[in-house]
């Protein structure tokens, strides 16, 4: 966990620099992988580039994708200061977007604003008890949250395609579609520019993102879950409950998670399908938190070049023969460099000290 | 109930869990000396894919079989070498190899083949399953022994040797020394990096024959996109929970494999398919919480 560590100390533009200085690593070797496509990389960066800042529909589908990612980052985040690995995001933010869907096609006679704030609820809801599992495990015997949250989405997944399929399916077309009735037309969010994907979920997203920033700087709560973070020992030496700030940290991470699902479905999709997210999800947030070093700042500008990278090479799947997997690649090829990042500081002391 | 529980129940069991057990074993390696792979899950992918694609370009059985093990291999000397001369975090880095396998495996299919979401091209040559002489004729004992397909026995013999290794040889010695306390180890002289790292080698090639056993001897050259569905991190778990001793470990897969068999029965009996689909997860969860107090992995 040096890492998260290290990342807390650096200077005020760190929280920057790392996200685009990982892209670009990660750039340079995705180019091999074009390179072997038999393309030339420059070019095809520069058509990513053109079709995404060039026309108003490429800059707004940047600025929708950014809003699960900021949200997923905070989630990310708020389980990695506390020195927790929560994998589960994605069975939360799934469960969360299924209950949510419940929720705005049951109580589709309340006003919209009513709907919005109750689907919000049940999604936090669903995803703080779906991570309640392996935080009460670690809190209260050690588990290792890791393996248990991850395989904890298997499982959720599972359990949407049983309620989508035998409980909730629309079936006014004819049984066919794997998805559930719609929700209530008045509780979808606005568009933020009419004609263009962009809604206002986006101030949902930036919202959570001011708390994250409020509550990891000036709370109590911020300051057990950094010191749990930091050494539980220390938290249980000052006083604090160590298996407490696990459930905090790993419950407030789960319920965020779950209103990445509430805003998906709120925002763009307005029903839930079987296997809806793409199943790499949870890792895109978990990148966007680390590539901005857990900071607000950080999760921003990752969260928004991270959003260029989906768009650019969904865009890029269209115009050239190059398979979108590359986007996989990067994101692994980012998360080599976040790692060695802590060997990087390490032979920077050893020079001073040489 | 005869229909779930029943003689068959076990072969099944034994067959469910071999995949299982060679990733385990690999596993056993890495944490014996002290490290964790998370990219286990990766080096298996990676395994299930090469068995196919080798397999059918080669039309050699071994050539797949082999290659699996090498292409697993080379992913988990990547990890290792980013965790131990780069000092790189143990599961940050093991998150970035999983993803990187994902995404390799995906990109070749699409470039090289040019197919989405699994390899359709035939054919694919797989393991047929082998009846020994002698047992096949007694009743029981031919469903429990006889029948399987090669990578079953030899899993088994991996197995016994994996034991020996790390408990009645020198290099085992050292191995779990590195574990117990690297800097011993190394005031002896022995480069306890490339031991490290040598077993990440090994767990990868184990790893990536466990692949192979998902892709071309449970099924008969198949592949679909992420087919190892979070086995690796399971494997990973009964290795922990045999307590890095392959005696145990084999028992270990031997209840994964028989929690996967149990559920696939269960669909017989016209069970709603996710909910049997889930019980390996289960499973998994609730022994992690068994074994807890121990303070295994």
């Amino acid at each position: 966990m040096s890492l998260i560590k290290n990342n807390s100390k650096g200077s005020r533009l760190m929280p920057i620099l790392v996200p685009v200085a990982g892209l670009l690593v990660a750039l340079f070797f995705a180019a091999i992988f074009i390179l072997i496509t038999k393309n030339n990389p420059l070019t095809v960066y520069g058509t990513i580039v053109k079709s995404v800042f060039g026309s108003a529909n490429g800059i707004t589908s940047l600025l929708r994708w950014m809003i699960p990612l900021l949200i997923l980052g905070v989630s990310a985040s708020f389980s990695l200061k506390g020195g927790l690995w929560n994998l589960g995001m994605e069975g939360q933010m799934y469960l969360g977007a299924l209950f949510a869907t419940w929720a705005g096609f049951t109580f589709v006679g309340l006003p919209g604003p009513v709907i919005m704030i109750i689907g919000f609820v049940t999604a936090a809801a669903a995803g703080f008890l779906w991570v309640l599992i392996p935080a009460l495990l670690k809190a209260f015997f050690s588990v290792n949250e890791f393996i248990t949250s991850l395989l904890m989405n298997f499982i959720a997944v599972l359990l949407t395609d049983f309620f989508t399929i035998k409980m909730w399916q629309d079936v006014s077309m004819g049984g066919q579609t794997l998805s559930t009735h719609n929700i209530a037309e008045s509780a979808i969010f606005s568009k933020i520019i009419p004609g263009y994907s962009w809604h206002t979920g986006f101030f949902v997203a930036v919202i959570i993102l001011l708390i994250y920033w409020f509550v990891m700087k000036y709370t109590a709560l911020g300051y057990r879950i950094k010191t749990h973070g930091f050494n539980p020992r220390f938290l249980k030496y000052g006083g604090g409950s160590p298996p407490r700030s696990i459930i905090y940290s790993m419950g407030i991470s789960g319920a965020v998670a779950g209103i990445a699902g509430f805003v998906e479905i709120y925002g763009v999709n307005g029903a839930f399908f079987t296997r809806m997210f793409s199943s790499g999800i949870a890792w895109d947030g978990l990148v966007v938190a680390l590539l901005g070093s857990l900071q607000p700042m950080g999760i921003l500008v990752s969260s928004f070049l991270f959003g260029f990278l989906k768009i650019g090479l969904l865009r890029m799947e269209r115009f050239t023969d190059i398979s979108r997997s590359v986007v996989t690649i990067i994101q692994a090829f980012i998360i080599f460099f976040i790692a060695s990042q802590g060997a990087l500081q390490t032979l920077k002391i050893f020079k001073k000290k040489g | 109930m005869s229909e779930i529980l029943n003689i068959e129940l076990v072969a099944a069991a034994i067959r469910m869990g071999v995949p299982l057990l060679f990733a385990a074993l690999g596993a056993t390696f890495v944490s014996s000396c002290g490290m964790m792979n998370i990219a286990i899950d990766g080096s298996m992918l990676v395994g299930t894919f090469v068995a196919v694609v080798a397999g059918f370009l080669s039309q050699s059985l071994a050539v797949g079989f082999i290659g699996a093990g090498i292409g697993g291999m080379m992913l988990a000397l990547l990890i290792g070498l980013l965790i131990v001369k780069l000092k790189g975090d143990g599961i940050v880095v093991g998150i970035g190899g999983n993803l990187f396998a994902w995404g390799i495996t995906v990109f070749i299919l699409e470039e090289l083949f040019r197919m989405k979401g699994s390899f359709t091209a035939s054919p694919v040559p797989s393991f047929k399953a082998i009846s020994l002489p002698i047992i096949e004729n007694i009743p029981y004992l031919n469903t429990i022994f006889s029948g399987y397909t090669l990578p079953v026995y030899l899993s088994i013999l991996i197995a016994i040797i994996a034991w020996i290794v790390l408990y009645r040889t020198p290099i085992g010695l050292i191995i779990r020394g590195t574990g117990a306390n690297k800097e011993a180890v190394k005031a002896a002289g022995i480069n306890t990096d490339m031991v490290q790292i040598a077993c990440f080698a090994v767990s990868g090639f184990l790893a990536g024959l466990g692949g192979a056993c998902l892709s071309i001897a449970n099924l008969q050259g198949f592949w679909t996109e992420n087919m190892t569905a979070g086995r690796g991190y399971i494997a990973l778990c009964a290795a922990a929970f045999g307590r890095n001793n392959p005696k145990f470990v084999v028992l270990a897969c031997l209840l994964f494999g028989l929690a996967d068999a149990i559920g696939i029965r269960f669909q017989v009996l016209q069970w709603e398919p996710s909910f049997v689909l889930m019980i390996p997860y289960i499973v998994t969860i609730l022994m992690l919480w068994a074994s807890s107090k121990k303070e295994v992995l």
